[in-house]
């Protein structure tokens, strides 16, 4: 009864120690470039197209600030990336109504301006693309896309999931 | 507190695990995902169909139904949509026979539709308005109020030999905006 008592708390501490990366690189003497970190995608901002008019088609552009789609990939500085988006067709309504979505071979594009004046490539999310981190292991990925209502467009709301994953090639 | 070695040890070996099972080590892939979202207006109402009336034929004798025998219900369906926008309507299922239920399974008894059996109803009554062949699309159009009855009537013939039981079919019909 003793060590079923003492062995949770002792555990519950040297995992804390472990899992955060500056922690984890102290222990293991890490020098500071050569950190591990975490590699992930993160979901930034949906892809809005805000109010559109039955029969008008709407199209945002990847570079749009407000209203493209936006993601952020963490990971090694300069590391290789493989992007591969899973898109949808259409947008649907609660009631089952389907708008038209497209996307063309400039609706993404890859930001590698770190913070400064825009500077990166436009692509073809249709296709996978083979892209670098930055220096500070990040990069930024934008999405537009156009939504073709019909003339005879049902009002309401209308909703798709984007999905994005992101590989790991190694540095 | 004190602990002993061996579980000293086994507590040390988990934690090393756990580094070596660290997310920069081991994830090569990542995902996210993201919504694309839009609000229409200026646009149709949603068209909607609901079929609220079966195609009935009752109980009837075999005997007397080889030539064919006429509905006491005839079947209904109910349209919404934008008012007085045209639509167009097609029965695009309309079976040719019916299946026994229960002890009549796999037995069958035909049906049929004919040239005028598919009919628009006036609105909110059983009063047929016009009468079309269903096998063919019918373009029409909802009335003021958004609305549209559609009737279908058949005939069903069965055998002398024709099992007694319950037969069933299934009727689809489509409505599309023009």
């Amino acid at each position: 009864m003793q060590l079923t008592t003492v062995y949770p708390v002792f555990l519950t501490v040297m995992v804390g120690a472990v899992v955060p990366g500056p922690a984890l690189a102290q222990a293991t003497d890490f020098p500071l470039a050569a950190r591990p970190r975490a590699f992930m995608a993160i979901a930034q901002r949906d892809l809005a197209f805000g109010e559109v008019l039955a029969g008008i088609p709407e199209t945002v552009r990847p570079d749009d600030s407000r209203q493209a789609g936006l993601f952020e990939i963490h990971g090694v500085p300069e590391g290789t990336v493989r992007l591969e988006f899973l898109l949808p067709d259409a947008l649907v309504s609660p009631l089952g109504a389907r708008l038209p979505l497209e996307f063309g071979p400039g609706d993404g594009y890859a930001d590698f301006s770190y913070g400064r004046p825009p500077r990166g490539l436009r692509f073809d999310p249709r296709v996978p693309l083979v892209a670098v981190l930055g220096p500070n292991g990040r990069l930024i990925v934008r999405l537009g896309g156009t939504v073709a209502p019909s003339r005879t467009q049902a009002d309401g709301e209308y909703h798709a999931t984007i999905a994005l994953t992101v590989f790991d090639l190694g540095s | 507190m004190s602990l002993s070695p061996r579980l000293m040890t086994a507590a040390m070996a988990l934690a090393l695990c756990t580094a070596l099972a660290s997310p920069a080590a081991a994830q090569t892939t990542a995902n996210a995902s993201i919504l694309a979202t839009a609000t229409v207006s200026g646009g149709f109402a949603a068209l909607t169909a609901t079929g609220t009336q079966n195609l009935e034929f009752g109980t009837i004798d075999a005997g007397t139904c080889v030539a064919g025998c006429v509905p006491v219900n005839n079947g209904r369906f109910e349209i919404t949509g934008e008012p007085t926008a045209p639509v167009t309507v097609s029965f695009t299922s309309l079976p040719s026979v019916l299946d026994g239920q229960g002890p009549a399974a796999g037995s069958t008894i035909g049906i049929a539709f004919g040239v005028t059996d598919g009919s628009r109803l006036t609105t909110g009554t059983t009063t047929i308005a016009e009468t079309f062949d269903p096998a063919a699309a019918k373009i029409t159009a909802l009335d003021a109020g958004g609305d549209l009855w559609i009737g279908i009537a058949g005939t069903v013939t069965t055998e002398l030999t024709s099992t007694n039981g319950d037969y069933q079919g299934t009727i689809q019909l489509t409505v599309s905006y023009l």
